[in-house]
């Protein structure tokens, strides 16, 4: 008996085995994703992470791209431009990925390009700095607000309040070295005067010196060029010496951890951002209330933590792509390319992307927010 | 005048720190003649391996303890490597062997931490003192004085000690050290000991002003090494006084000159310093013979 | 038994046998030379012998305790200790604070010493100080027991290695070619103070020497190493007799220059 039915068995499974094989006649689309899960960056690709993880799961239950699942090749980066480099041509040559998405920092954005043109490839960077997409470049995207839009924000918010003398304190990296020259630049159209332009090294541990001189400077708004956990360095000391003028901080810092890591000193301090900092504040009616929600609950769901602007930056990305796949309906790079720069009206976390072929960042200053530390949430400012 | 004061409170303080770090840089150099570049990493584990331990809710002496424990720990292994290379490898190689020490004891404090910036609270708070209009944090005065401490501890140690005598005999001459009974190994041990003790008081001090995370050791290391060759690298108040001064400088630097250049100019401060003092500002000239 | 016995000690250097099969006793008293030409193997032994060297075959035993290839430090715990022919002072401290370094064995000095500055510390403290006065006294020192170390001459210096040496209260001290860095003229006044030191400390001094006016002058018994074997051993006059002796040092004119460079080699 046992012959017959081990056989039996045997056929059977080879029968299952080809019926699992039939089913999935389209292979999957692979996106490459390279993020900077360590280094100096990790506070940006952590939630990058995560929020890839979380959503190509979620993509591929709700029926992927017409029935075509998505798979992840996810590599670390290390915010180095170096290792995103080789990582991106390693997509590209050994994974074989159908899309390219990635580059925390604008360091890391830049080093990839010339790769990704080479290759022609769609490429939607996660980074910043608006020398990514200006001028634009045919294969080259990207989703995060700018720190040009930050400033512009700040400065419209300024005007508002009819404060004009603004002190600047940047760091070393790019993001902040960006940051204030287009404070610098954008100032004098915006009829900002900069009465203090100050500066700190990456490893400091303490800015009681520069921000000692801003107080003596007249200023009457300090915005705070940088990134990462330095910013709650800056809070900490601006506090510690009483400054009263209004801190600004830019999208570099827009996450709960500063919160958390500036403590009480982050009360008072203002940042800009997604709306999706203070979603509780959002109107139902906004356009982009739905995907936000989508977005927030199911991250609170499974992380236990706010998602921060920088998840938005991943979320969008990945909602862009899965759109443009879409719409091209097929993995032909050139077609996908062109269904990106065809994408109009499409609500995202960060706002409400019109690509065209002279704007691949699809959004203007409009579209962000100011939000103020309030008893250790962020809430909008109005 | 309120803001010179200003600008030297916060020189003093980072001043400190650069000089607790240098003087561990000093400690190993003097007995080894090796410059381990994973000085620095102690800051980290001191205040990372604190913050580590508070999140399990630990009462504030233990996790300190914890991380004094972990610091040790390291410390030995570091000296169970460098100096079991010791009897074989020229200092150069042992020099690159502290280096790749360094980039281990991140990993592991990634592992262990995570990536994310951590602090602890300051046993006196966050609300600073204002003294004619200077804003100090109690914190700040607490770095003065355990440094100082440090520094009158670590000089009774080594003067009124039988063993710190010890260490100090082996430092000048270890082959002497030897024939007088003195047992080099554990001399060594101490050294690594001392020197990651003074790392970790370092970290213990700066992480409830600053943040560390698992890469804030190379920026201490680079500014420890500074101030001791600063100040030079062999003597103690010397050491102490080198810290001070780049500290200070700095400061000063940020303040008067300019913060973008602050780093530049202390660290031309340093090249003018080897080149026309090349044992330190404070340094003895050596005086060996053969 | 007492004393320092060495049985068939062999120190080999790849084909080079520097000592082959060396068996020989120093007694627990007196003043005991080695002597030889160049080459003969006399540091050698020394160096085998306080654990500078791992010998390749042998045993040394020391008051009935095995000590071959025992560092520095162990051997010093043991009571033998030695001095180098290059120099090995504690440059940047003062000629005293030598001397008393050479107390550190002294487990009376205590670990913390001065934690608790009771009257008991302090007295003890003045003993040490005074003990190591008493030490320099015996070398010519006492003078000059303030002056910084680097500030002495090289007679000076080896005197006062000898007296540091002594107040480890050795039972058997090596002293590797004392004079040879002293000038021709004073010799470094060290066969007064070897003899004093072995009279009043009772300690065993080994001499390796290439004077033979010093090592005439001072020892007790001699033993002439050739070749990494023993030539002879005996009292001074009986070895100056010995027919194998004068054969060997005949025609051995090489430079002190020579010398220094096969000590440095090994």
């Amino acid at each position: 008996m046992s012959i017959i039915n081990r056989s039996l068995a045997v056929l059977g499974l080879v029968l299952v085995t080809c019926g699992a094989t039939q089913a999935q006649t389209s292979k999957p689309i692979k996106v490459g994703v390279f993020v900077a899960v360590t280094g100096p960056g990790s506070f940006l690709g952590d939630a990058s992470k995560k929020t890839f993880e979380l959503y190509t799961q979620q993509f591929n239950k709700n029926g992927g791209v017409d029935g075509r699942q998505i798979e992840l090749v996810l590599y670390d980066s290390k915010t180095n431009p170096k290792e995103a480099a080789s990582l991106a041509r390693k997509l590209i040559d050994q994974d074989q990925v159908d899309v390219l998405i990635g580059a925390n920092t604008t360091g890391e954005a830049m080093a990839v390009v010339p790769f990704v043109e080479e290759a022609n490839i769609p490429f939607i960077a996660l980074a910043g700095g608006s020398v990514v997409v200006d001028p634009v470049k045919k294969w080259v995207f990207k989703t995060p607000h700018t720190d040009q839009m930050s400033v512009e924000k700040i400065y419209a918010q300024l005007r508002k309040e009819k404060r004009s003398k603004v002190a600047l304190l940047s760091g070393a990296a790019g993001y902040d070295q960006s940051c204030r020259k287009n404070a610098k630049e954008l100032s004098a159209r915006l009829g900002i005067d900069i009465v203090s332009d100050e500066q700190h090294g990456s490893g400091d541990t303490d800015v009681t010196t520069q921000l000692t001189k801003i107080r003596g400077s007249g200023a009457d708004a300090l915005i705070y060029c940088g990134a990462g956990a330095p910013s709650a360095l800056v809070a900490r000391n601006y506090k510690q010496l009483g400054l009263t003028l209004p801190l600004y901080m830019t999208v570099g810092v827009a996450s709960q951890a500063y919160i958390e890591a500036a403590g009480p000193a982050a009360e008072g301090s203002r940042v800009t951002g997604s709306a999706i900092l203070a979603f509780a504040d959002m109107m139902q009616d906004d356009p982009i209330y739905n995907v936000s929600r989508s977005l927030h609950d199911g991250y609170v769901a499974s992380y236990k933590e706010e998602p921060s602007a920088f998840s938005g930056y991943a979320y969008d990305a990945l909602l862009l792509t899965v759109e443009a796949l879409r719409r091209a309906g097929t993995t032909d790079k050139a077609k996908v390319r062109d269904a990106l720069e065809g994408l109009k009206n499409i609500p995202g976390v960060n706002g409400i992307y019109n690509f065209s072929a002279t704007d691949h960042l699809g959004f203007s200053a409009d579209s962000m927010w100011i939000v103020e530390v309030k008893d250790g949430r962020y809430r909008k400012v109005d | 005048m309120v803001d010179f004061l200003q600008f030297l409170v916060a020189g003093l303080s980072q001043g400190a720190i650069y000089a607790l770090v240098g003087l561990g840089f000093s400690v190993i150099y003097r007995a080894t003649h090796i410059v381990n570049f994973a000085q620095g990493e102690f800051v980290m584990i001191g205040g990372l391996g604190t913050a580590g331990a508070l999140s399990f809710a630990l009462p504030m002496p233990l996790a300190i303890l914890s991380a004094l424990v972990a610091g040790c720990v390291a410390a030995l292994v570091l000296d169970l490597i460098v100096i079991r290379l010791a009897r074989f490898a020229p200092a150069l190689l042992l020099i690159i062997v502290t280096i790749g020490a360094s980039v281990a004891l991140r990993g592991a404090a990634q592992l262990a931490w995570g990536r994310n910036f951590h602090s602890i609270p300051s046993p006196f708070g966050s609300e600073p003192l204002h003294v004619y209009g200077v804003a100090i944090m109690p914190q700040v005065i607490l770095i003065l004085v355990t440094t100082v401490g440090a520094v009158v501890g670590l000089q009774w140690f080594f003067r009124r000690t039988r063993f710190g005598q010890a260490m100090l005999a082996a430092a000048i001459n270890p082959t002497a050290a030897s024939l007088v009974g003195i047992e080099l190994r554990h001399v060594y041990t101490a050294t690594f000991l001392i020197a990651g003790l003074l790392g970790m008081i370092a970290g213990l001090l700066i992480t409830p002003l600053a943040m560390v995370h698992f890469e804030s050791g190379l920026a201490f290391s680079l500014k420890g090494f500074a101030a001791a060759i600063l100040g030079g690298l062999g003597s103690v108040p010397g050491v102490v006084a080198g810290g001070l001064l780049l500290g200070v400088v700095e400061s000063l630097s940020a303040g008067y000159v300019s913060s973008a250049y602050k780093d530049a100019i202390a660290f031309l401060l340093i090249i003018v310093v080897l080149l026309t003092r090349p044992e330190g500002v404070f340094g003895r000239r050596s005086t060996g013979r053969v | 038994m007492s004393g320092l016995s060495i049985n068939d000690l062999k120190v080999h250097f790849g084909g080079i046998r520097a000592l082959d099969g060396v068996d020989l006793t120093f007694g627990s008293s007196g003043i005991h030379a080695l002597i030889g030409p160049n080459g003969a193997g006399k540091t050698t032994l020394v160096n085998a012998v306080t654990g500078v060297y791992a010998p390749t075959a042998g045993r040394v035993l020391f008051d009935g305790h095995d000590i071959t290839g025992l560092p520095a430090h162990k051997l010093a715990t043991l009571g033998v200790t030695r001095t180098f022919q290059n120099l090995q002072i504690f440059w940047t401290m003062s000629v005293l604070e030598n001397v008393l370094a050479g107390f550190h064995l002294d487990s009376s000095a205590g670990f913390l010493r001065g934690l608790l500055r009771g009257p008991a510390l302090v007295r003890r403290e003045r003993e040490l100080t005074t003990a190591a006065l008493g030490l320099l006294r015996l070398v010519n020192l006492e003078a000059k027991a303030n002056n910084p170390a680097d500030a002495l001459a090289y007679g000076e210096l080896k005197r006062l290695e000898i007296a540091r040496a002594l107040a480890g209260r050795p039972k058997l001290l090596f002293l590797d070619e004392p004079v040879a860095g002293c000038t021709q003229s004073e010799k470094c006044d060290l066969a007064e103070v070897i003899r004093n030191a072995a009279r009043e400390s009772a300690v065993s001094v080994v001499l390796i020497e290439h004077d033979m006016r010093l090592v005439m002058a001072v020892s007790d018994r001699v033993t002439v190493l050739a070749q990494g074997r023993i030539l002879s051993t005996g009292t001074p006059s009986e070895v100056r007799a010995d027919p194998k002796v004068i054969t060997a040092y005949l025609g051995t004119t090489q430079s002190h220059l020579a010398e220094q460079v096969h000590a440095v080699a090994g």
